[in-house]
């Protein structure tokens, strides 16, 4: 099957962000929806769609990806969860269903909807969108110390989100188009077919917050991640498609940076284990 | 890790099944269930409790689980969704809550999943196996006595199937298998759950492969993730070892329980 360049998916920007964050679960069509049933499913066949789009941008079901951290930053979970209960007024809560998002992506041809899935098993809550949490998160996360000169990131452009996901919750398949970054740095002219732009690559790493716990599932590829320690850090390769969950437990905290890593900023790994 | 709730305790003595099938989306006490919300989880923390039962009953971050299939049905999956569209009369619905016929200290007796965030749209199984002969027909879909001697090695006549649909989205939470509607319906067998064994030999439950795997298809048995698995292929699934499982992608999956006494 022929791959679609993600640039002729993506050419348009993502739409801004409600001002007030309580409208996306108040105008959600997945609150509305009702649910797909088996015998639904096997007469419509929704997850065929999903999966020849699934297919022609790149998922396949072979390639193996081997995760290994690279890099591990001090973290403490309570600080985390005390941000969280401090800034809930800033909590973007939102279901797997199209909002801002634009151009051709299994949430503008509502996918997952169709597939079953619904806001009682999508629920995500995030900050770094909202109010000032973006500030706070960099400096809980170690700041311009961490962030640039150890993880490599220009600190002024990196974007970084803190996800909640309870019990139950479910990220489905797809891959990063990162593109609320690409709508706030366009004077990078950023290429999302080659993810570099003026200054240097664009990365997304992942950092866990909390340890990994019975049934926290991140599969990219068609690998599974090790059971990760928190303050892990791992590299998500461009364009390749993953999904998450936590059917297990207890609470599921990670991080996400996105933005650009510049060679230069990188502290050589001996400096910063003397550090 | 020190287990110190015996499956025994766990199951105890499962009533019998209600008669109406659908009594369990009907009744459900999930189905009438307020969503847990992050807040009500940071201040409730109801995932100690969960923890704690889970490491009552042997749960631990460190035990490992190799799985590899013991051997290798020829089905064919468009006879299994054939049996489903043609026998919704006799399909179980439900959500991961306590069922009218449960007993014993379970997660599901004190209610853990649904405080922790479970709920009647992340949990939603449909089976066949326990309701009209549901469970001959899909014995036979499965193969001839012949196949089920020489390659299941499970006693044909007083084996117990589930056929297990999940759609996408929906979850199966930590738990482990305790056998409880097979013991129920063999008790002339002396069934001894916590010493898995029984009058005509060791009891076992088997988990038969209907679908390929495909992606976001998770079953994580004790810290280990199963392998991408064939259709056909059959795994034991040692009692009572702690598991969950979801279909996190976008295809159908289809899986098939077997519980039973080993004959080989």
């Amino acid at each position: 099957m022929a791959l679609f360049p993600k640039s002729t998916l993506l050419s348009k920007k993502y739409n801004d962000l409600p001002g007030d964050p309580k409208e996306l679960v108040a105008n959600s069509v997945m609150a509305n929806s009702p649910e797909v049933t088996l015998e639904d499913f096997m007469n419509n066949r929704p997850d065929k769609e999903y999966e020849t789009y699934a297919v022609s941008t790149g998922a396949d079901l072979e390639t193996e990806y081997k995760a290994k951290p690279i890099s591990r930053i001090k973290i403490i979970p309570e600080q985390f969860e005390m941000f969280m209960k401090d800034n809930m007024e800033h909590c973007e809560k939102k279901y797997y269903e199209k909002t801002y998002q634009a151009g051709v992506n299994e949430l503008t041809l509502n996918l997952p909807l169709r597939c079953g899935y619904n806001h009682r098993n999508t629920c995500e809550y995030n900050w770094g969108e909202y109010g000032d949490t973006q500030k706070k998160l960099k400096l809980l996360l170690g700041g311009k110390e961490t962030i640039e000169d150890e993880l490599g990131f220009d600190y002024d452009t990196a974007s970084v989100r803190l996800l909640a996901y309870l019990p139950g919750q479910i990220l489905p398949w797809h891959f990063d188009n990162m593109g609320n970054w690409f709508k706030k740095n366009q004077g990078l002219n950023p290429n999302i077919d080659n993810m570099t732009c003026d200054l240097g690559d664009i990365k997304r790493y992942f950092i866990a917050i909390t340890e990994w716990h019975w049934g926290h599932v991140l599969q990219i590829a068609n690998s599974y991640f090790p059971r990760w320690k928190s303050g892990e850090v791992y590299d998500i390769p461009k364009g390749v498609y993953h999904l998450s969950a936590n059917i297990g437990i207890r609470l599921k905290l990670t991080a996400s940076i996105t933005g650009v890593v510049k060679e230069r900023n990188k502290t050589p790994p001996i400096l910063s284990f003397l550090r | 890790m020190e287990r110190k709730l015996k499956p025994s305790q766990v199951m105890s003595n499962y009533k019998n099944i209600p008669a109406d099938p659908k009594i369990y989306v009907r009744d459900s006490l999930m189905a009438q269930q307020s969503e847990v919300t992050l807040w009500d989880f940071l201040e409730d923390r109801p995932d100690k409790d969960y923890e704690k039962w889970a490491h009552d009953i042997g749960s631990d971050l460190t035990t490992e689980y190799e799985a590899k299939p013991l051997s290798q049905l020829d089905i064919n999956e468009q006879d299994f969704i054939d049996f489903m569209r043609d026998n919704k009369q006799t399909c179980q619905k439900k959500f991961y809550e306590r069922r009218p016929y449960h007993n014993g200290v379970s997660e599901l007796t004190m209610n853990l999943p649904m405080k922790c965030g479970y709920n009647e749209r992340n949990t939603i199984e449909y089976n066949w196996g326990l309701y009209g002969d549901s469970n001959q027909k899909v014995k036979e879909l499965l193969g001839s006595r012949q196949v089920w001697e020489d390659k299941i090695g499970i006693d044909y006549d007083t084996a117990l199937i589930r056929l297990l649909a999940y759609l996408p989205g929906q979850i199966l939470p930590w738990h482990h298998d305790n056998l409880g509607n097979w013991c129920r319906n063999n008790k002339d067998l002396n069934p001894d759950i916590d010493a898995q064994m029984c009058d005509l030999g060791p009891i076992k439950r088997y988990l038969v492969m209907i679908t390929d795997w495909h992606w976001g298809h998770v079953l994580q048995f004790q810290n280990s993730y199963f392998p991408r698995w064939k259709k056909g292929e059959v795994y034991d699934l040692p009692i009572p070892q702690p598991h969950c499982s979801a279909n996190m992608g976008m295809r159908l999956k289809l899986t098939c329980s077997i519980s039973g006494a080993a004959t080989k």
